[in-house]
């Protein structure tokens, strides 16, 4: 059979290993302590990283920056190290699979495919428009052209970033990990260069002079909603990081290289760009590299980060594929590799002909997956470690029958879907989600820690008090199983 | 939902799981002194950025 056939057939069983929902073998469990924390400082340090930072100088300076970033980022990513990986990794599931015992066997599927598609075409339509600024900047700077960002170029670079971006997934998982094996490493060396260049051009005593980008708010105010929107940035890492953490060999493998890619590589990207972000006076990442580095050095920086969106955008529609596929069960397994990639990339290609309301809006976006991202977190850990010890039914999370034990409500765990809509109103109570404006309270609670608060503790009272009771859940008769040796 | 090779191949591993003479099977839990660990460190992380930012 030829490779391009290959290709449009759907995944073989014996095969299927990592891409799979099954739960995985031995030998599917393919990455080490070492191979998960490259994996995830690949993902780390991305080009989101530069967004973000971005966005936090908007509203603080240097020193306070680093602390929001710290703050924020540590909060999110341990939830998110613990919530939808453990679970995956204990089992070898699919992280779609994991939330049935929260969500129920049709609500967890429904969770994940409308999150992983939404998030998906959203960064997917950020990142592709980055990529058409970038080109753009580049072009104006060289052949002295005056391509505004919004222009129709800049649109049709971002639908051009779309179709090489489905192109790559179109080829699979070995041609993504071929590509990140060159981008990944390149953009370390371009934020290390950024870092030394701000250093030696600006030094620090005049970076921690320099204001925020933005006075709209005080500067207890500011910093709250710094830490708020690192809080949402890392919460955004929730579709990507459970299916990755399955591939590791234990639980712990699972865990801390989330601390060393997601949390330290992602702080140090989201510190240098907004130190860039400072010093230049835009938050727009194409418009560092140049005034940093000069025509030529800053010049192929931009090339390849504009490039690097590329990248970004396949690495976060490939999770996104794989749950889609897992989620529509016989539906989407069935589907050829580059009708689903196509499908998931179909609204990036409206988005990116709307640049400046999707492009400029990146702190309202990354909030409005933290309304719901953040309760969905605090839910899956008060069930995984609290409610249920560490301990699910394997054979019960693959039983869809009424009266098996993660059926629940027709497949939906309603005390769940409650607890999250009380959390994602408790967010938008205290942050305007639309115009993102803080209430007071805000000040002292933030939005996204109260909201998951909120939900985690209402998810346990009603658990105990609703849900165990009326004999639902399985929470009365989980089989506990001997873990084998790591 | 599921045709019938996938249920196959998915009761054969959940058979593989559930036996205790199996290589195959549920890893060990994550030790919780290991999140005690992470929320000190960020607990004092945190504060030490919080001095150093605004003492």
């Amino acid at each position: 059979m030829s490779s391009d056939r290959q290709r449009f057939q759907r995944t073989a069983l014996h095969d299927a290993g990592s891409t799979s929902d099954l739960p995985l073998l031995k030998k599917d469990r393919i990455w080490s302590f070492w191979d998960f924390s490259a994996a995830n400082i690949g993902l780390a340090i991305a080009t989101w990283a530069f967004l973000q930072g971005g966005a936090v100088a908007y509203y603080v300076g240097a020193k306070e920056a680093v602390a929001s970033i710290v703050i924020g980022y540590g909060i999110s990513i341990i939830f998110v190290a613990l919530a939808p990986c453990i679970p995956a990794v204990r089992y070898g599931i699919e992280q779609f699979v994991s939330l049935r015992s929260s969500f129920g066997t049709a609500g967890g599927r429904a969770i994940m495919l409308a999150l992983s598609a939404l998030l998906a075409a959203a960064w997917a339509a950020v990142l592709a428009i980055m990529c058409g600024h970038a080109f753009a900047n580049v072009s104006n700077e060289l052949f002295g052209t005056d391509l505004a960002p919004d222009s129709l170029i800049v649109k049709l670079l971002g639908l051009l970033a779309v179709i090489i971006s489905w192109l790559i997934l179109m080829r699979g998982p070995k041609s993504i990990e071929t590509v990140n094996k060159v981008v990944s490493p390149g953009l370390v060396v371009v934020t290390l260069l950024m870092l030394v260049l701000i250093f030696t051009q600006i030094g620090w005593s005049e970076l921690v002079s320099l204001e925020p980008l933005a006075a709209d708010f005080d500067k207890h105010m500011a910093f709250m909603l710094a830490i708020e929107l690192n809080v949402a940035g890392g919460l955004a890492w929730w579709p990507n990081v459970g299916n990755l953490a399955r591939l590791t060999r234990s639980s712990r493998a699972a865990y801390w290289p989330n601390m060393i890619g997601l949390f330290l590589a992602s702080v140090i990207a989201a510190i240098v760009g907004a130190f860039s972000a400072l010093a230049l006076g835009s938050d727009d990442p194409t418009q560092w590299m140049i005034p940093l580095g000069g025509f030529v050095l800053g010049g192929l920086a931009l090339i390849f980060v504009g490039f690097a969106n590329i990248t970004s955008i396949v690495a976060q529609g490939y999770a996104a594929l794989v749950a889609v596929r897992g989620g529509t069960g016989n539906v989407g397994r069935r589907l050829p590799w580059p009708v689903l990639g196509g499908l998931i990339l179909v609204p990036a290609v409206v988005l990116v002909f709307f640049p400046d309301i999707t492009y400029n809006n990146y702190g309202r976006f990354v909030s409005w997956g933290a309304i719901v991202l953040g309760p969905l977190c605090a839910i899956q850990f008060v069930d995984f470690f609290i409610l249920r010890r560490q301990h699910l039914d394997i054979r019960a999370m693959y039983d869809n029958r009424p009266g098996s034990p993660y059926h629940f409500t027709g497949g939906f765990n309603l005390v769940a879907f409650t607890t999250m809509a009380a959390g994602a109103l408790v967010y938008t109570l205290l942050l305007d989600p639309i115009d993102y404006i803080p209430t007071e309270a805000f000040r002292w609670l933030t939005a996204s820690i109260p909201s998951m608060l909120v939900s985690g503790t209402l998810y346990y009272v009603l658990t105990k008090t609703v849900t165990i009771p009326r004999g639902k859940g399985g929470f009365l008769r989980v089989k506990t199983q001997a873990a084998k040796p790591d | 939902m599921m045709d019938e090779d996938f249920r196959t191949e998915l009761d054969r591993r959940l058979d593989l799981y559930e036996d205790p003479g199996s290589e195959e099977g549920v890893l060990a839990p994550l030790p919780t002194g290991d999140i005690v660990i992470s929320i000190v460190v960020l607990a004092v992380t945190s504060l030490v950025v919080v001095g150093w930012c605004f003492l």
